[in-house]
């Protein structure tokens, strides 16, 4: 006997190792994903750093670039009232060259900061999948915590129960209800028979639903039952089945009923005072119950309110458990979540008829006829299934969180906000979408789409135009283009190609020359032209200095030819546009 | 004058260059840059060898309407100008 209850009660810690192991890998499971959490966290932290230095770096770089617009400002207004043209102009080549390498430089680190931004976009769906994981282990993990606390409480009472009384393992129903009634009846805890108790462990997992199962399970514990009772005690049969009829009618009720009308909770009790009081089935029994009349009397109050605490507590088990199956069902709701929801409920079915045979006296008698080989192979078989209901239950995720999950909503909002603290600003679809300008006007302000599109139909214009005479478009600077396509007005574009025309420039000459498509108009380079045309200039030379005619005022330029009287006609293009530009610094302008 | 640069000057040649003519005539070679360079590429293909002393030496010449510029060496027999040029470059002066 010794030996056998040793054998079963290491199965049992066998058991309670398996929970235990369960309940450890869910605990690594967690620290590594929070582990990988951690991580992706403090890469965000370094891509936050890396666009904190990227958005510095802009900020320079803007800077320095209204600082150079501003030396820009200042030398046109310093020397364009010199007339030190070409002071000028090699100013603004240089500052202009600066201006558009911290322009491009602008451009290459808000790429940078895309290409992170992007990076922290895919950190963050990490996160998420990350976390609704660790919300389901967690949740797994409480769960699994309960069911080790609970089994190993319970197991251990069964083994050390068993160790002590060995040799009078047969008593133990009899001797726990007479020790109940006596000495701790008001303890309601202890009311239910410990066998049954022990059932109830199993049970309360076939309690799990009320499908088919449980009933064809409940059907095989009565069978069991109702075969394990012995044939001389045939006379109590009928209030053993009365018992177990009542106490699983009990059990059903607790479960279809969520909240117990008054009623019902004064019943209960008296229905479970019932069944020991049939349990004792023991005339001397009831005689001393009766003995005890008054004390049943002074604490039914007391037991009343115990008992119903303690069914309350019963009925929040099951209606968890139940719970618990309805989220199941919900969240697997097809075929193949309700047949491995099945296959759990078979395996339970077995741990029952397992747990049956374990505390069915009779059985172990005619097992211990048995050899001892096949007792080890029996146990060793029910010690693998009991494995594999707990394998199933995990796997088929019956151990669903007791507690209300969060919702993936929450779990973006703490992404988001955890992000708006690394990022310091909301991260939106739309700005991950959102493209940066890369093209900039001629001052370096950014153009938006709208200026683009226009900007690119105002360029489609020009070269048409320049293409009508014989021009390519391309073959000016990027910014002389850019400078076009902001001055562009078309009437007054096709005036001066037109006049240019008219005195058979050359038109290639605009090529150096475009800034008189804003800086005169068509009648100004008309009058000009004619002047120089008039005093002898040939159109050659006219074309060469083009670009010098907007520096040059009509009446200066009247002034000069005439003072140098007949001789004009041998005075060379250069040296007229000379006298005219020193008259008007030596304020001749009008 | 960076435009000096890029028809092979030094930065000291265009140093002497700057001392040896008064503001007038440095500042006409900053603003006509076009028409210099014009002459001199024209000159320069003439394959002159001392073609940077005539232009230090004898910079008015290159103010010069590039048409009129031309026509003053398209007199002349083209190697034998080269020739005199490069034996003495004061006879430019006297084309």
């Amino acid at each position: 006997m010794d030996s056998m209850i040793k054998e079963i009660n290491e199965n049992l810690m066998a058991i309670i190792d398996t929970i235990k192991e369960n309940r450890d890998n869910s605990i690594s499971t967690l620290d590594n994903i929070q582990n990988q959490m951690d991580k992706k966290v403090e890469e965000a932290k370094k891509y936050k750093v890396q666009v904190d230095s990227a958005k510095e770096k802009i900020n320079m770089l803007e800077q320095e670039n209204k600082s150079l617009e501003l030396s820009l400002k200042e030398l046109q207004d310093k020397y364009s009232k010199m007339n030190l043209v070409s002071i000028i102009e090699a100013g603004n080549r240089e500052i202009k060259s600066k201006i558009n390498d911290n322009l491009i430089n602008i451009n290459k680190e808000k790429e940078h900061i895309a290409e992170l931004t992007n990076r922290a976009r895919t950190i963050k769906d990490l996160l998420i999948n990350l976390k609704k994981d660790k919300t389901i282990k967690e949740e797994r993990l409480e769960n699994t915590k309960i069911i080790y606390e609970y089994y190993s409480e319970r197991i251990n009472e069964v083994i050390d129960y068993a160790f002590n009384h060995s040799n009078n393992l047969s008593d133990y129903k009899v001797s726990f209800k007479v020790n109940e009634v006596n000495n701790e009846f008001d303890d309601t805890s202890l009311i239910q028979s410990n066998d049954l108790e022990n059932t109830m462990v199993f049970d309360e997992i076939a309690n799990i639903d009320e499908n088919k199962n449980f009933k064809d399970e409940m059907s095989f514990i009565d069978e069991q039952i109702d075969n394990n009772i012995s044939s001389d005690k045939k006379q109590d049969e009928d209030k053993y089945n009365e018992i177990i009829d009542r106490s699983l009618d009990s059990s059903l009720d607790k479960e279809n009923n969520t909240e117990f009308e008054t009623e019902e909770e004064v019943q209960e009790p008296l229905d479970t005072t019932q069944v020991f009081d049939s349990v004792l089935g023991d005339l001397s029994l009831e005689e001393n119950i009766k003995k005890e009349d008054n004390v049943l009397d002074s604490d039914v109050d007391n037991l009343d309110v115990d008992k119903d605490t303690n069914l309350s507590n019963d009925t929040t088990d099951v209606d968890n458990l139940i719970e618990d199956t309805d989220k199941v069902i919900d969240l697997n709701n097809d075929n193949e979540s309700n047949d491995n929801l099945n296959v759990v409920l078979d395996k339970t079915s077995e741990v029952n008829t397992i747990n049956t045979d374990i505390f069915d006296d009779n059985k172990i008698e005619d097992k211990d006829k048995e050899p001892e080989e096949l007792i080890d192979e029996e146990n060793k078989n029910r010690i693998e299934k009991i494995n594999n209901l707990f394998s199933t239950l995990n796997d088929n995720k019956v151990d669903v969180p007791l507690t209300v999950k969060p919702s993936v909503s929450d779990v973006e909002t703490k992404i988001d906000n955890a992000y708006k603290d690394i990022f310091g600003m909301p991260l939106e679809e739309n700005d991950l979408n959102k493209k940066e300008p890369t093209l900039t006007d001629i001052f370096g302000n950014p153009i938006s789409s709208d200026e683009l599109s226009n900007e690119v139909k105002i360029g489609k214009k020009i070269e048409d135009l320049f293409n009508e005479n014989g021009l390519e478009f391309n073959k000016f600077r990027e910014d002389e283009k850019n400078y076009l396509k902001q001055i562009y007005d078309e009437e007054k574009f096709n005036n001066i190609i037109n006049s240019l025309k008219r005195n058979k420039i050359n038109l290639d000459n605009l090529y150096y020359a475009f800034n008189i498509f804003g800086e005169m108009t068509a009648n100004e380079l008309e009058n000009l032209i004619s002047k120089l045309l008039n005093v002898g200039q040939s159109v050659e030379a006219i074309g060469i200095v083009l670009e010098k005619l907007p520096k040059v005022k009509k009446y200066n330029l009247d002034e000069a030819i005439m003072s140098y009287g007949d001789y004009v006609k041998d005075m060379d293009i250069s040296e007229l546009i000379m006298k005219a530009k020193e008259l008007y610094n030596n304020g001749g302008n009008r | 004058m960076e435009y000096l640069f890029d028809l092979g000057f030094s930065l000291e040649e265009i140093n002497n260059l700057k001392s040896k003519y008064d503001q007038k005539n440095i500042e006409k070679l900053e603003f006509f840059s076009r028409l210099v360079s014009t002459n001199y590429n024209y000159l320069k293909s003439y394959g002159i060898k001392n073609i940077k002393v005539c232009f230090i030496n004898h910079l008015k010449m290159f103010f010069i309407n590039p048409d009129k510029f031309r026509s003053i060496f398209n007199k002349y027999d083209k190697n034998d100008l080269v020739r005199c040029i490069e034996k003495n470059d004061q006879v430019l002066e006297k084309l």
